[in-house]
């Protein structure tokens, strides 16, 4: 967490003396989150859902305002009604997508496709809602993707992934093409990737996952050798192993993406360094979800309190030269149908600071 | 006048965001909700969407269903044993509401089960037809008939359907952290919903059964010697789809010796 081990600036010699460290940290509340989480969650299912926008807008603001860098705090302020409209939307298409598959099984791929086509506008679609209403020193961000260039990406990317040794590739690809589109105070981000750096994490990733899933078939086929009826424990003993075995893939990819592409990073002034460890992850995460479910869902606040505070505590930026260089730039107002169906389609939006 | 309707409801807000008690209440609203979809709700829609259905698209799905899962295997019993199982299971059909949509597969299969699709179609197996008698294999047949007439199929299916959907939203509203922490639960939630079939399934055999003059407590016999188990339910009861066999039994005993006693 010193500023003097913060990345290879040789590039920049100037800037080097007047490189300045800042500290990200988190310093929202279990019990405060708590307390505002259940009377959101009660107004909006007292409301059968039409609060919900609201309710969480107003979560993302708490977690928002209370994540800091250098002592500043970011702001998120997203309008909850143009959310209740993307909802409402979102919830339509659903609905007919559903009514098609009862009634016309045969159009079923029609709409397969379509959405297949349509997710790379999705994306595009919610990045940018979500860039447009985080803003950091009164700087808002911004995301400039486009329907093309995210389908090529995603396209290609597809074609890589298909190999599974091309994952990594992959993965560059789409980051490469994301994280360029995002821009803050009119500066334009930058990243440098190397997918080889990412074969490692990968790989015992994939080998983690598969001895998780092959410790799930063996106790099914133990389980179930020379009796009629499938034994009560079978199910629980089954899905253990395979979610220990996703955890533990999806801690060491997680940890050493994120650190990966957090130091390749460059946002105008500034640079970042991530230092997740990838058994902090996992047992966080572990402890999240033993937590949540025996808590029937009351301990959600206080896993997601945990986590916001591990990924800040791990995370800083190094700033060269001053903010003068960032400038308000222009913005105006979005949808939210984008935001709101990556949400239900449960694509992961990169917008944590 | 309108700023201060907004400010008097910022206060609101703000007072029940920092109320401890406010999170009591909340809680137990939030419960009660939620039990109230879970024992109403979702029982509710299911029973109303599978209304919907026609007699006809049920008869499909079940058909398909069962076509999925069984018939690359065909029974090896003598024919004759078949047709005596056949003529019980058509007169305890007859007079049904739907008796004209029944049709009985016997399948190969060594374990001894017996199942019930959408639509009609009853499954015996030819493992269930070797470790019981005739009159046995009936009871287990009401069972299944049970299942079809009161349409449990399309009902399970659809109950496990909105109760997805019901968790997944609560999943995704709260900000749950992770997808598994609504599958699980989802798994168990089903269970019961399952357990509460196959007693109305139960109830259904024991009345047909004495409506045709024939011994309830076979049904509790037959299950005892396909799934035996202990006198009381184990720990992982609650993960199992179908009642204590020992309770079903006892249950459909009593009916016998009510019978008989009048």
């Amino acid at each position: 967490m010193m500023a003097s081990t913060v990345v290879d600036a040789s590039d920049e010699p100037s800037e080097r003396d007047t490189a300045r460290h800042l500290r990200a940290e988190f310093r929202g509340s279990a019990s405060d989150y708590f307390r505002i989480w259940i009377a959101h969650m009660c107004l909006s299912a007292l409301t059968l859902g039409l609060y919900a926008p609201w309710a969480a807008v107003r979560m993302k603001q708490y977690l928002y305002t209370h994540t800091l860098l250098d002592g500043e705090p970011f702001r998120y302020d997203a309008p909850p009604f143009v959310i209740l409209i993307g909802r409402i939307v979102t919830t339509g298409f659903f609905a007919v997508t559903y009514g098609i598959a009862w009634l016309a099984p045969q159009l079923q791929w029609v709409v397969s496709l379509s959405l297949l086509l349509a997710l790379p506008a999705i994306v595009v679609r919610a990045n940018r809602f979500d860039a447009r209403y985080t803003a950091y020193r009164n700087l808002r961000f911004r995301f400039a993707g486009s329907y093309g260039g995210a389908l090529g990406s995603f396209f290609g990317a597809a074609l890589l992934g298909c190999t599974l040794v091309g994952l990594p590739w992959a993965y560059r690809r789409v980051k490469l093409y994301m994280v360029r589109q995002w821009s803050f105070g009119g500066v334009r981000a930058r990243l440098s990737l190397r997918a080889r750096r990412l074969l490692v994490p990968f790989l015992i990733g994939g080998m983690l996952w598969g001895a998780g899933a092959a410790c799930a078939l063996a106790l099914l086929v133990w389980g179930m050798h020379g009796r009629e009826l499938v034994p009560n424990w079978v199910l629980p003993g089954v899905i253990l192993p395979l979610y220990l075995g996703h955890l533990a893939a999806f801690s060491i990819l997680q940890a050493s993406a994120a650190n990966l592409v957090w130091r390749g990073t460059r946002l105008g002034p500034l640079r970042f360094r991530s230092t997740l460890r990838a058994r902090d992850l996992a047992l966080l995460y572990l402890t999240n979800a033993a937590a949540v479910l025996a808590s029937f869902g009351l301990l959600i606040p206080w896993a997601t309190v945990r986590l916001a505070r591990y990924r800040a505590a791990h995370l800083s930026a190094t700033l060269f030269g001053d903010w003068s260089e960032l400038s308000q730039a222009e913005s105006t107002p979005i949808g939210a149908v984008g935001s709101e169906m990556a949400q239900s389609l449960f694509l992961e939006v990169p917008v944590e600071p | 006048m309108k700023t201060s309707h907004v400010s008097l409801w910022r206060r609101c807000v703000d007072w029940m965001e920092r109320s401890w008690l406010c999170s009591l209440v909340s809680c137990l609203v939030l419960a009660g909700l939620f039990a109230m979809a879970y024992f109403v709700g979702v029982p509710w829609a299911a029973d109303l969407v599978a209304s919907s259905i026609s007699m006809q698209q049920e008869r499909e799905i079940g058909r398909k269903a069962a076509a999925a899962r069984f018939g690359k295997q065909p029974s090896c019993l003598p024919l004759a044993r078949q047709r005596e199982v056949e003529t019980s299971f058509q007169e305890l059909s007859r007079g049904l509401p739907l008796a004209a949509h029944y049709r009985l597969v016997f399948d190969g299969a060594q374990y001894a089960n017996a199942f019930a699709f959408p639509g009609g179609t009853v499954i015996v197996t030819d493992g269930l037809l070797e470790k019981c008698s005739v009159d046995e294999v009936a009871a287990i047949l009401a069972h299944e008939i049970g299942h079809v007439e009161h349409r449990h199929g399309l009902r399970q299916g659809f109950r496990s359907s909105a109760l997805a959907l019901l968790l997944g939203t609560l999943a995704s509203e709260m900000g749950s952290v992770s997808l598994s922490t609504s599958g699980l639960p989802g798994l168990i939630a089903n269970t019961r919903y399952s357990r509460e079939l196959e007693e109305e399934a139960d109830a259904f055999a024991i009345a047909l059964l004495l409506a045709h003059k024939r011994q309830p407590e076979l049904l509790g016999k037959c299950l005892q010697r396909i799934s035996p188990s202990a006198d009381e339910p184990g720990p992982w009861h609650f993960l199992s789809t179908h009642p204590h066999t020992a309770a079903r039994a006892k249950r459909a005993s009593a009916a016998s010796s009510t019978a008989r006693a009048r």
